[in-house]
């Protein structure tokens, strides 16, 4: 039997305070009271105070996926009476892929002792404790008969003063006490995810959540903590083998700093998960659908896009005052972008269904449709150079035969500027694609309409309003000049998805050769976890050739020497991810962190979740990490 | 559609190191492991008949609670005795100290008093990872159409103390009577508690 029972005997002295710490194998254990003496009517607070040895752990009361919370089970005089333990914030404790929750080196889980108001003499204050106390290797229950002899009279703090002071900066603290915080959770799929509105003061900037309930979460999973427009957004993964329904975000919010002035770095909640509610649900697609929106329009102006949007505006500029014409043709270019967001989003929930590992960018992928790419940029690029006309394929009296083809031209310009779009996963665009693919299909739809409406209003509303278009210069000579510019960009297009076909076919050396130039090294699973296991800092730019944004912070931010010395300085580790080509590997790396697009720039700090970049990456941005850690 | 999914996933799992789970309700998916003689053993040989997946440590304190007690062995004895196949899985890592060999294993089990119809050696845990296997012990009941209808601990009491087991109540005990009077399960999950799987 490893069962150990030591116990301790106890000699009540009147008029000193007396306990004696109790040794076990592995730990230490004792009563400790803040205070020398006992005033009569007024509670005391008595911790048990276990010093672990060094790599072993106990508990907290919810103690992760085994494991088991220490428990104290008090005799006291009459009158007297033990509260629950206050248990402070605990840490998480990875064993190989599962997760515990609980203390290493010393914890006091201190109680508070009610006095009758006819206490008098001394109190002996006994208490059985039993624990679990476990290395990575094992573990082992331990009790203690522990008792602590208190006179009743006035005294002063104890030699435990000061511990049990700085206790209390450990012990959570109801939100509510520190201001006003605003929090709502909705349901997801695979995560609950958590808003929260800090009071102002609270200059936290990562959350960790620690359930009260178990059966509930995912507790090794990745906690995706990121800045939300006001507030922040934390991705709970959910149980996989949940126990009861999880309805409630009742726990601990541990931050990676003191909330206040010298308060703790805990805060208990208790938020209702709102997705049972329609107007909760509606409001959470409603969020997701503007963020969609505000993508869709700030895609007009990604690099990607702009050369097709700029034939797009030719075509009105061309198109000559037919009022009529101009609206038909902007409403089909509408509905081209609409409808292919929508076909993508079906072909991309039907790719899910099947379980296939597919991303944002995905088809982009593919070196044959690439190809194809590059061959349909290139027609269009000779013709708008004037190499060729389309007008002059089709006889002039063709007429009616011709403004068919207009309607399909529009409607197709529309579907192939979704198809350039798919690579530049603009800011918000990322969370709110990653909301749908973790939504149901319907609301997948809905998010990808409205990033189709977004992309698509900005020509709408100039087919129907032309005379908006007075700023858009007037017919004339210049048109030839124009068009032959504006083949520059769709030249550069095609020479771009050039080079991302070499690269996927192998043409030109590829990545992993670059990396072993650039100092950067290629991105495994088992490089990240050697690198966490050693205690080192990770950084990983997970990219792809034919991601033009990706390409853009390549060149002006994370390729520049700074940069790279302000990392190398700090001793952190430049892993790339390049998702040019499918890569399973990658695409459940982009998962865990919530993603299913690249650009993600992400700092894995040892023992810490990782923290995203924007999108936008800046040398600030990075820097802002580096020192806060 | 969930189906195929399901599938899918379960064959990823056994091809990456990443650890999933199952859920009661779900189809147990199938396995192949080697018993204490090197017999291989199938879940998928199984159906038609109640099969219960027992994770094991015998150097785990709460395994040794319901062994010690003979509270394992006993319910073993009394389900095998009613056609229940009960197979006894450990997933202990060969690296670590707590693992066993088969042939430890077997004398372990016989000094026990532990009636499964098979011990089975999961070394590179791949099989304790499918299920999601957290803790020792760690209990599955599948059905004989070879759905899973319990996941979770053995009892309700935590503990490595045997004098609770006479005042805790048996979840597994009570799921087999209902799976085997034909009844729906009415507690198909629960926490597991124990040591870690020692993976």
């Amino acid at each position: 039997m490893l069962r150990r029972m030591i116990c301790a005997l106890v000699v009540a002295c009147a008029g000193a305070s007396y306990g004696a710490p109790v040794r076990t194998e592995h730990v230490e254990a004792e009563l400790v009271a803040a205070r020398t003496a006992i005033e009569a009517g007024q509670p005391i607070l008595v911790a048990l105070r276990l010093k672990m040895i060094p790599h072993w752990h106990t508990y907290w009361r919810n103690p992760g996926d085994s494991g088991q919370p220490t428990a104290i089970r008090w005799q006291l005089p009459d009158g007297y009476r033990a509260g629950p333990i206050l248990w402070p914030h605990p840490r998480r404790l990875p064993a190989a892929h599962l997760m515990n929750f609980g203390y290493e080196d010393e914890v006091m889980l201190p109680v508070e002792i009610a006095v009758p108001a006819g206490a008098s003499g001394s109190a002996v204050l006994r208490a059985q404790a039993n624990w679990l106390v476990c290395n990575e290797e094992r573990c082992i229950p331990e009790e203690a008969e522990l008792a602590l002899t208190l006179p009743v009279g006035p005294g002063e703090p104890s030699v435990w003063a000061t511990a049990l002071e700085r206790t209390r900066t450990t012990l959570p603290v109801k939100a509510e006490a520190l201001g006003d915080w605003q929090f709502s959770a909705a349901n997801g799929p695979a995560h609950v995810e958590l808003s929260l509105i800090p009071p102002a003061g609270v200059a936290a900037t990562s959350f960790t959540y620690f359930p009260f309930d178990e059966g509930k979460i995912h507790n090794a999973g990745v906690q995706p903590f990121e800045r939300d427009g006001k507030g922040f957004t934390l991705r709970i993964p959910k149980a996989q083998e949940p126990v009861g329904a999880f309805t409630r975000v009742s726990g601990l919010l541990v931050a990676d700093r003191a909330l206040g002035d010298g308060t703790s770095r805990a805060v208990e909640i208790d938020v209702p998960i709102t997705r049972a509610a329609p107007a909760a649900v509606a409001s959470a697609l409603a969020v997701a659908m503007l963020f969609a929106f505000a993508g869709g329009l700030i895609l007009n102006l990604m690099p990607c896009v702009l050369p097709v949007l700029s034939i797009k505006v030719l075509g009105f500029a061309g198109g000559g005052g037919d009022r009529g014409a101009m609206r038909l043709h902007g409403t089909l270019y509408a509905l081209g972008v609409v409808a292919s967001f929508l076909g993508f989003a079906v072909v991309l929930l039907a790719l899910k269904a099947g379980g296939a590992e597919i991303g944002w960018g995905f088809q982009l992928q593919s070196p044959a449709f690439v190809a194809l790419l590059a061959i349909l940029f290139l027609a269009l690029a000779l013709n708008l150079s004037g190499a060729y006309e389309f007008g002059s394929l089709v006889p002039a009296r063709m007429a009616a035969a011709r403004s068919g083809h207009a309607r399909t031209d529009a409607l197709l310009t529309g579907v192939l500027a979704v198809a350039i779009a798919s690579p530049c996963t603009a800011p918000f665009m990322g969370a709110a694609l990653g909301y749908a693919l973790a939504a149901s299909a319907l609301e997948a739809l809905a998010v990808f309409a409205a990033l189709g409406i977004g992309m698509a209003l900005p020509y709408l509303t100039l087919a129907w309003h032309p005379q908006w278009m007075r700023w858009v210069p007037k017919p004339g000579p210049w048109m030839v000049r124009f068009k032959q510019v504006l083949a520059v960009p769709l030249y550069a297009t095609v020479l771009w998805l050039g080079w991302v076909f070499t690269i996927q076919t192998g043409v030109l050396p590829d990545a992993a050769a670059a990396h072993a130039r650039s100092g950067w090294e290629p991105y495994s699973d088992v490089r990240l976890a050697a690198l966490a296991k050693e205690g080192k800092p990770a950084f990983v730019d997970f990219t792809a050739a034919w991601c033009v944004t990706c390409q853009v912070s390549k060149q002006l931010v994370l390729g520049r020497p700074e940069v790279e010395r302000d990392l190398r300085s700090r001793g952190v580790t430049l892993l790339r991810a390049d998702w040019t080509r499918r890569d399973a590997e990658i695409t459940r790396a982009l998962a865990a962190l919530g993603r299913n697009g690249v650009p993600v720039y992400a700092f894995y700090l040892p023992g810490r979740e990782p923290q995203l970049l924007p999108e936008v990456l800046t040398r600030a941005a990075i820097l802002a990490v580096l020192e806060r850690n | 559609m969930r189906r195929p999914i399901h599938a899918l996933i379960l064959s990823l799992a056994f091809a990456a190191p990443a650890a999933l789970a199952v859920t009661a309700g779900e189809p147990a998916p199938d396995f192949a492991l080697t018993d204490l003689a090197g017999k291989p053993v199938t879940l998928s040989n199984h159906r038609g008949s109640t099969v219960v997946l027992e994770w094991v440590n015998p150097e785990c304190p709460y395994v040794r609670k319901h062994y010690d007690s003979a509270n394992m062995p006993n319910l073993q004895k009394e389900f095998g005795g009613r056609k229940v196949v009960w197979l006894t899985v450990n997933s202990t890592n060969a690296n670590h100290p707590e693992f066993k060999t088969p042939a430890q294993m077997a004398s372990w089990m016989k000094q026990k008093g532990g009636a499964p119809a098979a011990t089975l050696l999961d070394s590179d845990g791949k099989v304790g990872k499918l299920y999601g296997a957290r803790t020792t012990p760690h209990m599955y009941i599948v059905d004989p159409n070879g759905k899973l209808v319990y996941v979770g601990a053995i009892d309700d009491k935590r503990s490595t103390n045997p004098e609770d087991i006479k005042t805790s109540k048996n979840h597994v005990r009570v799921a087999l009577g209902e799976v085997l009077a034909g009844k729906p399960v009415s507690v198909a999950s629960t926490t597991p508690y124990g040591c870690t799987v020692k993976y």
